[in-house]
């Protein structure tokens, strides 16, 4: 009695399965949009969260913070006479090149998944269309300069001194760092002028390549 | 409207809690349904028990079908979903020693932390047995890196594979899970014991 009862359960199910299965054969396809749709990058845009102001960007650097993964869209030459350290070199020239399976070609060498990508060009502009291509591709963790390498001179490489009398306890504090971290860049430079003497010599391009690794998926 | 949430809309760290919320309901369910017992997860290689093939089936179909339904009705965007990319080799060689793990433990990871919880000591003893592959995995990423990451096909589908539309294949799929259920019943019936204990 029981066994029949369980056979029909089974049965039931089936059948209704069957009638499923037989909707979705004709049920036609959507096309789907592999890229973000353009009203979600306006509000990720807006949503402020877009840019890494210099400071942020020149404390990690000091901290050595692993997840950072600063990229130089400006030219090879560019980035040979000045970069930020540890910065890889995706010239925006080639941010459109594809391989033969049809991915963009800089995107292995970013790690989307595991690393805060933060794009800068001199100014704004370069790094903000690295940001939307990578934003449009619904890369995870991407960023933008803010103010790019012309602020960073400004604020990092010759800080200005709050004024005495409408200074706040932050504004000195982050003139304090700004004047360490001018210290700190000021050296790294020095050292980074001479590495990048013995490259020219030995005739390499610039670009740095990473190993790409990606994230791993789940399990039962 | 879907995905309920979008990629990147939760605060890095929040995600871990969140995982951690969810990590102990699919526990307290994998228990309850008797996954604990590592009888019951090797029973399809031995053919007295196919509980977990029906249970993997079933949550796939009844996840195609929804969404297939949902994105008919425009509920959600396909494009807008995480899909894993194709690392051939990795699948292949990852999925023979996860297998064979299968096979001899007794367990898959998520079960095997479901059995530790409830105090089973071959539970405990295949979760550090995992601690210990994770460990070399990782120490020993630089030796298997290249061909970890060879043969990147992207977020490969088999209905772009085929292409089909991912109606056709979620009929398939259908088929082939039912033929599976009645399938796994006969074998069942010829194989399963009469008296297994699946608490000891």
């Amino acid at each position: 009695m029981e066994h029949k009862k369980q056979l029909r359960i089974y049965l039931l199910l089936t059948a209704v399965f069957m009638v499923l299965a037989i909707i979705m054969f004709f049920l036609p396809d959507k096309r789907v949009d592999k890229e973000l749709s353009p009203r979600t990058l306006i509000k990720l845009y807006n949503h402020g969260n877009a840019y890494y102001s210099v400071d942020k960007v020149a404390k990690m650097i000091i901290d050595e913070n692993p997840a950072l993964q600063l990229v130089d869209v400006r030219s090879e030459a560019e980035f040979a006479e000045f970069s930020l350290p540890g910065a890889i070199n995706i010239p925006l020239e080639k941010i459109l090149e594809k391989d033969e399976h049809n991915n963009y070609v800089w995107k292995e060498y970013l790690r989307p998944e595991k690393k805060i990508t933060v794009f800068y060009s001199n100014g704004d502009l370069k790094a903000a269309q690295a940001w939307t291509l990578a934003t449009r591709l619904r890369m995870d963790k991407v960023f933008m300069l803010e103010g790019g390498l012309n602020n960073w001179f400004d604020k990092i490489m010759t800080p200005e001194a709050p004024k005495a009398t409408t200074a706040t306890p932050e504004e000195y504090a982050a003139y304090e760092f700004r004047k360490m971290a001018k210290t700190f860049f000021g050296r790294a430079n020095a050292g980074q002028a001479a590495s990048i003497t013995a490259e020219e010599n030995a005739n390499s391009a610039p670009v740095v390549k990473k190993k790409k690794v990606v994230s791993e998926g789940g399990g039962c | 409207m879907g995905p309920l949430v979008k990629m990147g809309e939760i605060a890095a760290g929040w995600d871990f809690v969140i995982a951690f919320i969810i990590g102990i309901f699919f526990g307290i369910v994998m228990e309850q349904a008797g996954f604990s017992s590592s009888k019951k997860i090797t029973g399809w290689i031995y053919g007295y028990d196919f509980t977990v093939i029906r249970v993997f089936f079933t949550a796939a179909i009844v996840a195609m079908i929804g969404l297939v339904f949902m994105q008919y009705l425009g509920w959600i965007n396909f494009g807008e979903l995480f899909i894993n990319p194709s690392y051939i080799w990795s699948i292949l060689l990852g999925g023979a020693l996860m297998g064979a793990g299968f096979a001899i433990g007794g367990f898959c990871p998520g079960t095997s932390i479901a059995a530790a919880a409830i105090g089973k000591i071959d539970a405990m003893v295949f979760v550090l047995g995992i601690m210990i592959g994770v460990f070399i995995f990782a120490e020993g990423f630089p030796i298997w890196d290249d061909l970890y990451t060879a043969a990147n096909h992207g977020p490969l589908l088999i209905t772009d594979l085929l292409g089909i539309s991912k109606g056709v294949w979620t009929f398939i799929f259908i088929l082939i899970a039912f033929a599976t259920f009645w399938g796994t019943a006969a074998l069942r019936k010829k194989y399963a014991h009469k008296e297994l204990d699946y608490n000891n």
